[in-house]
């Protein structure tokens, strides 16, 4: 089967990303919906990275590309403000994510010689998807600094885990991709509720309920089809039993 | 007066919620083979040993309970700004984001299982449903407990210890420490003791017998949901101690005031020579216990 | 409060520091199966839980200057990683029934050559069991891990200390604090995970031979930190000077 190129997963996640943060930023909360491709890119070079069994953990490399683009989203905020003027903010996200990323990246390669092939790459697009998707969650949720590590933790356990969860022999880059989608609408899910209940959020309540109800339709479709393709990869599946070898 | 009494308080009260925190966060990740043994349940397949254990492969033990005790402590501090700050209203708030991040941990476990599972296909693992279904309500218990006394911590840490931190950013400090030590103490008892009862007592698991895992429990085919039972008599309890031991012990360095700000540095350095000295007579015992390997 | 250039290397340094920990810290994956020398956990994520630990700690003398904030972070780091020590020597020598041997030592590939612990002088071979690599944490390992916890605490209280005083001018105090610390924290996730990439999931401290990459560790954080304090820095003058676009 062929894979989906890092490029285009990329590229196409960092239009929709800016596409998403602009509508967010305009009031149209449903632009969620575009945030979801960047958690797929962002799986999908957790993948490619941990993928060749590197020192460390896929749990590592995913924390670590969340720290990369959630501390970005975070300082910049300081400065650029988020909501007047979206794509200043965008912009500013991106470059500082992408300069810490590919700087990371190359010097694991050059620096430390790691053996991996596209590390600076796959390094560089994990820090820009998460920035993306934090620069958004701080748009729905306002600049309340309390719900900084909320923000960032979340993104990291979504980005790190479709891979993690599919490791083993037959693990292949569709399912893993699928099931990266179910977790995006899980998360965004959260962070709709989180909006809700915090009063100060910066959308009126009707835009948090949107944005619940658009990612359950969206977890309810990705966890179907997550599942079909897990019904042709598994082996066998049993309410219950004990194995045929030793019975 | 009332700062000495909130203060002690507030140790008394974070040592306690921290020891409990650290016996639950143990056997939750026991319960799901979370964490470095995971390596092990998931390689039996790999040499025929077909298991019914829960694999739930979430990530390591920092990073997922940092999000469990972040989510519940992140909606408790909001809803007790609807609430009103009382004592009760904390508590209530803390169970019900507590009962939030489970629903989370659920999802998550559950998805980590089946995927798992779906790419054993080449070793022909079965995907058993009650071996997902019968420990899962078990590990969202533990799950459940230690995102609520994690969280009941960080707001313990904030109002009665006085830490500036906010309570979700101390939620998150506290689940990343408690992973790691989780994983550091707890984990070695499930992975080298109760993974390989089989093999005899007193040695570390060598690297060519590892997957060879025991598939059969006291009675029957072995479940996750036994695995607890065994590791909190001892696993647990360490996790617990240890947990609660840095916990109190920090808080406790603050209590006296004799040399001023450098107070509390001069304590725990103290404590550190303390430990330091325990280890060694610990080395020392173990050494005279146990002797060489000789071959037998 | 420092100001804001002072603030800037004060970042780099401590990113440094804390990529350098990583090096000193006992830890290895597989010994959860007790089949590794060191605490039983990646060393990345171990080193991020002490130092976290140390920024908790660090945050309760932040009204006092700047010299307390840095010796408490180092000493709540170095707390936590010998509880853990210790702790994880009673689960060896009770749990499992060994007693806490270095691998590297016994099999004579350690830094110092001979196969006796360094500063105890316990004789090493022998004591591993047939098969591993060691198990446990020695008192050499104790030790370097607990250079390297100071080490690790200072670094993450010094970006703390130095995000703290860049961002107050601006924030009110207590959101300056949370700010702070999430930036810390964030800085030592990016720096602890790049030292994992030379250590290979496993060491032993400085007993272990790959201390020698050290340099490369160095020179790493040294560049990722100062990007990271360079932007950092441009945000917070940015903001100060009242350019907010």
């Amino acid at each position: 089967m062929k894979e989906i190129s890092i490029h285009t997963l990329f590229g196409a996640a960092l239009l929709s990303g800016i596409a998403g943060i602009i509508l967010i930023g305009h009031g149209i909360s449903i632009g969620i919906v575009f945030l979801w491709l960047p958690f797929l890119s962002a799986a999908n070079s957790v993948r490619g990275m941990a993928k060749y069994g590197l020192g460390t953990g896929n749990a590592s490399i995913g924390y670590w590309g969340a720290a990369v683009g959630a501390t970005s989203a975070f300082v910049a905020s300081l400065s650029v403000s988020c909501r007047s003027t979206p794509f200043l903010y965008v912009a500013a996200v991106v470059a500082i994510s992408l300069v810490i990323g590919l700087a990371t990246g190359v010097l694991a390669d050059k620096v430390i010689r790691m053996k991996i092939p596209r590390i600076e790459l796959n390094s560089a697009v994990i820090a820009v998807s998460t920035a993306l998707i934090t620069a958004g969650s701080l748009l729905i949720l306002g600049s309340n600094y309390g719900l900084y590590p909320f923000i960032y933790i979340i993104i990291t356990l979504a980005v790190l885990h479709p891979y993690n969860a599919s490791t083993g022999a037959g693990e292949n880059q569709k399912r893993t991709l699928t099931l990266a989608l179910v977790e995006a609408c899980m998360t965004t899910l959260v962070i709709g509720i989180v909006a809700m209940l915090a009063s100060g959020s910066a959308m009126p309540i009707s835009d948090d309920v949107a944005i619940v109800v658009v990612s359950a339709c969206g977890l309810v479709i990705a966890v179907v089809a997550w599942y079909r393709l897990v019904k042709s990869d598994t082996y066998e599946i049993k309410w219950t039993g004990y194995s045929p070898a030793e019975h | 007066m009332a700062a000495i009494i909130s203060l002690l308080l507030g140790t008394a009260l974070a040592g306690l919620l921290a020891f409990l925190a650290g016996i639950f966060e143990d056997s939750e990740s026991n319960a799901g083979s979370a964490s470095n043994p995971n390596s092990q349940v998931q390689l039996a397949p790999q040499i025929g040993n077909r298991h019914r254990y829960f694999n739930k492969a979430i990530s390591g033990e920092p990073p997922a309970n940092a999000l469990w005790a972040t989510t519940a402590a992140t909606i408790a501090y909001l809803l007790t700004a609807h609430f009103g700050g009382d004592a009760f209203a904390v508590l209530i708030a803390s169970i019900i984001g507590a009962a939030a991040s489970t629903l989370l941990l659920c999802a998550y476990g559950v998805l980590s299982h089946i995927s798992r599972i779906a790419s054993m296909k080449n070793f022909e693992q079965t995907m058993y449903w009650d071996s997902l279904l019968t420990p899962l309500p078990l590990d969202a218990a533990f799950g459940f407990l230690t995102a609520l006394m994690l969280t009941l911590l960080a707001f313990a840490a904030h109002s009665l210890l006085g830490n500036p931190f906010s309570v979700p950013l101390l939620a998150f400090f506290f689940g990343i420490t408690i992973g790691a030590i989780g994983s550091s103490t707890g984990d070695i008892y499930y992975g080298a003791e109760r993974l390989y009862q089989h093999y005899i007592f007193g040695s570390g698991i060598p690297i060519s017998v590892q997957g060879d895992i025991d598939v059969k429990g006291e009675y029957g085919y072995r479940n996750s949901v036994d695995t607890p039972y065994f590791t909190m008599r001892f696993g647990g309890l360490v996790t617990g101690l240890a947990f609660g031991m840095l916990i109190f012990l920090d808080a406790w360095s603050r209590l006296f005031t004799f040399a001023g700000v450098w107070t509390s540095v001069i304590v725990v350095s103290v404590l550190v020579l303390i430990i330091l000295i325990f280890i060694y007579l610990l080395e020392v015992y173990a050494r005279k216990r146990y002797g060489r390997y000789t071959e037998d | 409060m420092v100001d804001p250039l002072t603030a800037t290397i004060m970042i780099i340094a401590g990113g440094v520091l804390v990529g350098v920990c990583v090096h000193f810290i006992p830890a290895s994956a597989t010994g959860a199966m007790a089949a590794a020398t060191g605490i039983a956990t990646g060393p990345s994520m171990l080193s991020a839980g002490a130092g976290l630990a140390g920024i908790y700690a660090a945050a309760y003398s932040i009204d006092s200057g700047l010299a307390p904030v840095i010796v408490s972070g180092a000493v709540g780091s170095a707390l936590m990683l010998l509880i853990t020590i210790l702790c994880g020597n009673i689960m060896l020598a009770f749990g499992i029934g060994a007693p806490p041997v270095s691998g590297q030592t016994a099999s004579g590939k350690s830094t110092f050559s001979g196969t006796k612990d360094i500063i105890t002088g316990f004789e090493q071979e022998g004591y591993a069991s047939p098969g591993t690599d060691g198990h446990g944490m020695p008192f050499q390992t104790a030790v370097s891990g607990t250079i390297g916890a100071l080490m690790g605490g200072a670094g993450g209280a010094l970006v703390f200390y130095a995000v703290y005083s860049m961002t107050l001018p601006e924030i009110a105090t207590e959101n300056a604090v949370t700010l702070a610390g999430i930036v810390a924290a964030g800085v030592f996730l990016i720096n602890s995970v790049l030292p994992a990439y030379v250590l290979v999931g496993k060491t032993e401290g400085v007993f272990d031979m790959k201390i020698r990459s050290i340099h490369r560790t160095f020179i790493s954080c040294l560049v990722t930190s100062s990007i990271v304090a360079c932007v950092i820095y441009a945000v917070c003058e940015l903001a100060v000077s009242g350019v907010m676009v």
